[in-house]
């Protein structure tokens, strides 16, 4: 009697199964399938299966819906990059990211070299040709003679 | 492309940061399955369109501010996205499956078959238009977007017992509804099938 119930229990939980979840035993949750896939399978349960093989069969007819590029495209174009908030962290994880290693290296090679001839220029200093210091004092000259001109332009004039 | 840093979680992050490669990555990633998703939903191609768009414009002012907590953001999205179709179906009714007539398929060998495959898609449609909101969506995502109960149940929101109640019931009245016309469908797909072999 408690064979009989079980079996009956069983029919009612692939049953079920093959209700939801459609005739492909594959497409069953993990646990379904292992404990009644076999059953699943038989004789007994051929109708069934056919049944619901028939409804996936229909599901498969109908309108597989495909993108446009067109709107892929419009959903690019409506991103509008925020404001920049860069946090010390996104800041870090960004510059260790594997694919940022090379800019990051090349961003710190610049800043050593920029270093490095900052130095060398305190301490060997330049030497100028005649004509260098000419260009400089004519250069230095016409700043010199800009920063006057703009006083001026703020002179306050007297009072009618 | 296709790194292993380029999850999901990290793309959003990078494009919460103004990087447009990312959100771009992850246009390219999602789109088809959100689209599919509303299409089914909406039942046409216009309004699933808006609605896919009305997504991502959500996902994009959040972005910055998006933080994992439990739920993936696949299912995140999902669920903004069923949250818009659902907000648009409680103003207007779903759209009647395309152009309301049945088109001919493009790829049948034959006229006859071209346009026998475009009244059973068309038939289909219909039936899938008919059901309620929630038995179509678990159809939906276990079905057509191939997730696993457990999946669908977080997308959803509900228990995995209540998806597989969804599901049954979703499929028996999709049975009901397509009974009338499965001896005439079920004859003609054989026919198809000797016209393949013959």
């Amino acid at each position: 009697m408690k064979q009989m119930r079980t079996s009956t229990d069983n029919f009612e939980a692939v049953k079920r199964c093959f209700d939801a979840y459609g005739g492909d035993i594959t497409h069953w949750p993990a646990e379904a399938r292992e404990r009644f896939g076999a059953f699943a399978r038989s004789d007994e349960l051929a109708a069934v299966r056919l049944e619901a093989e028939t409804l996936d069969g229909f599901l498969g007819a109908a309108s597989a819906p495909q993108v446009s590029v067109d709107l892929k495209n419009r959903i690019i174009a409506q991103y509008d990059a925020p404001p920049a908030t860069m946090t010390i962290r996104g800041l870090l994880s960004d510059l260790f990211t594997p694919r940022r290693f090379i800019p990051a290296g090349a961003f710190a090679g610049i800043g050593a070299l920029g270093l490095a001839s900052g130095i060398l220029s305190v301490n060997v200093g330049y030497a100028m040709t005649p004509e260098a210091e000419a260009y400089a004092y004519v250069y230095s000259d016409s700043v010199i003679s800009l920063e006057a001109f703009d006083e001026e332009e703020e002179v306050q004039w007297d009072e009618d | 492309m296709g790194q292993e840093s380029d999850t999901d979680e990290a793309l959003v992050s990078r494009a919460g940061r103004g990087d447009r490669s990312a959100a771009a990555m992850l246009v390219e990633r999602h789109t088809d399955k959100i689209y599919a998703c509303c299409f089914r939903i909406l039942g046409g191609k216009h309004a699933a369109e808006d609605a896919a768009q009305e997504t991502f414009l959500r996902l994009w002012k959040h972005a910055g501010k998006w933080k994992q907590k439990g739920a993936k953001f696949e299912t995140w999205l999902y669920r903004i996205a069923m949250n818009i179709c659902f907000d648009q179906l409680r103003k207007t009714r779903r759209e009647a499956p395309e152009d309301a007539a049945p088109e001919l398929v493009d790829g049948a060998d034959r006229p006859d078959q071209a346009l026998f495959l475009g009244q059973r898609r068309f038939a289909i449609d219909n039936a899938l238009s008919q059901l309620p909101e929630r038995q179509l969506l678990a159809i939906t995502l276990c079905h057509f977007q191939e997730m696993t109960n457990i999946e669908a149940a977080e997308v959803m929101g509900v228990s995995v017992d209540a998806i597989e109640s969804l599901l049954a019931r979703g499929r028996r009245a999709l049975r009901e509804q397509l009974a009338p016309m499965r001896e005439n469908l079920m004859g003609k797909m054989s026919d198809e099938t000797n016209a393949h072999v013959n």
